[in-house]
């Protein structure tokens, strides 16, 4: 993996609902993390707002549809589309999730887990850095929240292991993610990042569920304040390695009030120079 | 075929659901699973596929009610079991090179309330759909740009002697309900009503207009072959009357001359 990706600092996942809150209290927010679907193809305005924007914040395309996961090969026109995009703000890396969206047949709009095998591992290695290759920045690839925990021969996170070790794509570690999965299928998220190759790990993703009670499960919302489990696992990992960009996401449940977002930014932003003061300066 | 397909009919149809609990066997052949695929699916917990099934519908819920955001509040007041029939009904395609994600499923829904919702509701679902289409339309998009950085002369006499033709961002839709009665979806009265749609390069990005059976005939006929003074010929009566519209509607970017 390349080692000289750019100190991002702590960004604000940007959508609509929020526009207001950036514009205003941009001095906060170090960086955008942008919805890569929401851009691509979108009307001709929405391309210059989003120019704009670049001219003022570090942008990262964050994609939810390329199904990397999926049998077949990415939709090449996605892909040239993407790699304009990034050219366009000028993003340092561009992200997506080890899942798979669509089958030839269905689209389910939602990140489904993947058969965890070794062999898939090392296939979808390969096809992610042909899609890095082809788009030209760094690649990040996510961990997904998922529901269904298939009975696989490896898992989680010897399947990202495998995956890591047959690219040089870097891993966007979603905090938020790990804890929900690992309290839903019982594991230890301490032991989880201990067993997968922290140093990879590029940039966090910090958001907040819904508790699961009686049976049912947690539920990655994306609309609740990070949680103090979450902020302690960033902690155990900024104890363990250098990472280059924390992101607060928030989908749904905007709060009225945008000082308590702000004030997860700023928390993530003490938590990231508290571990490595030097970090900013490169 | 595959383990990918499998889990996904198991998370899309109820029927395949069952069939995991009950005939694991009937799934295997279906999806022409190994006996190692068909133990990942098998030994996974329940709950996590009915949570997931779950989520499955509500984010066709969310993506559909934001491409219909009007139609799908009104529905979800005034017939929630029919928005239930189509979150439950509905597994949506694997599309190839679908640009806009989600609009072919709401066109599904536009469908399915023109056979079973209230005709209201109906008449504004496809005008909805209607502005929508022309939102993200890159034609539409690139002639109201084109449009807006330089405006072309639109006096009469400047469209009298070359074919007229309709922009690439205008489009016209006549409903059978009014539209711009400002009542909620499911309550606006009965009424022929035509309406343009207009793509602009500005705030806002789309306006519609009511506009009368004179002007959809002009425009009918504005067809890129005629020039402006055949097409106020055509019309039979005030020719004058005419080409006064169609400057109107020219210089507002409706229409335009066709340069050769
Ligand atoms: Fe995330």
């Amino acid at each position: 993996m390349r080692s000289d990706l750019p100190y991002l600092g702590s960004g604000l996942g940007y959508r609509p609902e929020l526009s207001e809150t950036i514009t205003r209290a941009g001095d906060r927010i170090d960086w955008l993390e942008v919805i890569t679907e929401n851009h691509l193809f979108a009307p001709a305005e929405q391309r210059e707002h989003l120019r704009e924007l670049a001219r003022r914040f570090p942008i990262v395309p964050h994609g939810v549809e390329l199904s990397l996961g999926s049998p077949r090969e990415p939709d090449g026109e996605y892909l040239r589309a993407l790699a304009e995009l990034v050219d366009e703000v000028d993003a340092p890396w561009f992200s997506d999730h080890l899942c798979f969206t669509r089958t030839d047949q269905v689209a389910l709009g939602l990140l489904a887990p993947l058969p965890r095998t070794r062999e898939l591992a090392r296939d979808l290695a390969r096809k992610a850095q042909r899609i890095q290759d082809s788009v030209g920045v760094p690649f990040l690839v996510e961990n997904i929240t998922y529901y269904v925990d298939l009975a696989t021969p490896i898992g989680e996170a010897q399947f990202i292991t495998e995956f890591l070790e047959h690219c040089d794509c870097g891993l966007l570690l979603d905090l938020a993610n790990l804890d929900i999965n690992a309290r839903n299928h019982g594991f230890d998220p301490i032991g989880f990042l201990d067993s997968i190759p922290v140093e990879r790990v590029v940039q966090v993703h910090l958001a907040g569920g819904i508790d699961g009670r009686g049976g049912e499960l947690s539920i990655d919302s994306h609309g609740e304040s990070v949680p103090e489990r979450v902020w302690a696992l960033l902690t155990e990992l900024l104890a363990r390695t250098r990472i280059r960009a924390t992101l607060v996401e928030r989908d749904q449940n905007f709060p009225d009030d945008p000082a308590e977002l702000l004030a997860e930014v700023d928390r993530a932003r003490t938590a990231l120079l508290g571990a490595h003061p030097a970090a900013a300066i490169r | 075929m595959g383990v990918h397909e499998a889990l996904a009919a198991v998370l899309t149809c109820p029927a395949s659901l069952t069939a995991l609990r009950e005939d694991p066997e009937r799934l295997r052949r279906e999806h022409d699973l190994t006996e190692a695929e068909l133990a990942m699916l098998v030994g996974a917990p329940h709950v996590g596929y009915t949570t997931t099934a779950a989520r499955v519908r509500s984010k066709l819920g969310r993506l559909v009610g934001g491409l219909l955001p009007a139609t799908t509040a009104a529905l979800r007041e005034s017939d929630p079991a029919l928005w239930e029939t189509f979150l439950t009904g509905t597994v949506r395609q694997a599309r190839e090179g679908e640009r806009i994600i989600g609009l072919e499923d709401a066109e599904l829904l536009v469908n399915l309330l023109a056979e079973r919702a209230a005709p209201p509701l109906a008449s504004y679902a496809r005008f909805e759909l209607a502005r929508r289409r022309l939102l993200h339309d890159g034609a539409a998009a690139g002639a109201a740009r084109a449009w807006a950085a330089s405006p072309e002369p639109a006096d009469a006499a400047a469209l009298r002697d070359v074919p007229v033709a309709v922009s690439a961002a205008a489009r016209v839709a006549v409903l059978d309900h009014d539209v711009t009665s400002g009542e909620p979806p499911h309550r606006i009265p009965a009424a022929r009503t035509p309406m343009l749609l207009h793509r602009r390069w500005g705030e806002p990005p789309l306006a519609a207009y009511r506009v009368g059976d004179g002007t959809l005939a002009l425009l009918a006929r504005c067809n890129g072959r005629h020039s402006g003074r055949q097409v106020a010929e055509s019309m039979g009566g005030d020719r004058r009357a005419a080409e006064d519209a169609l400057s109107r509607l020219a210089a507002r970017g409706i229409l335009h001359a066709v340069r050769r």
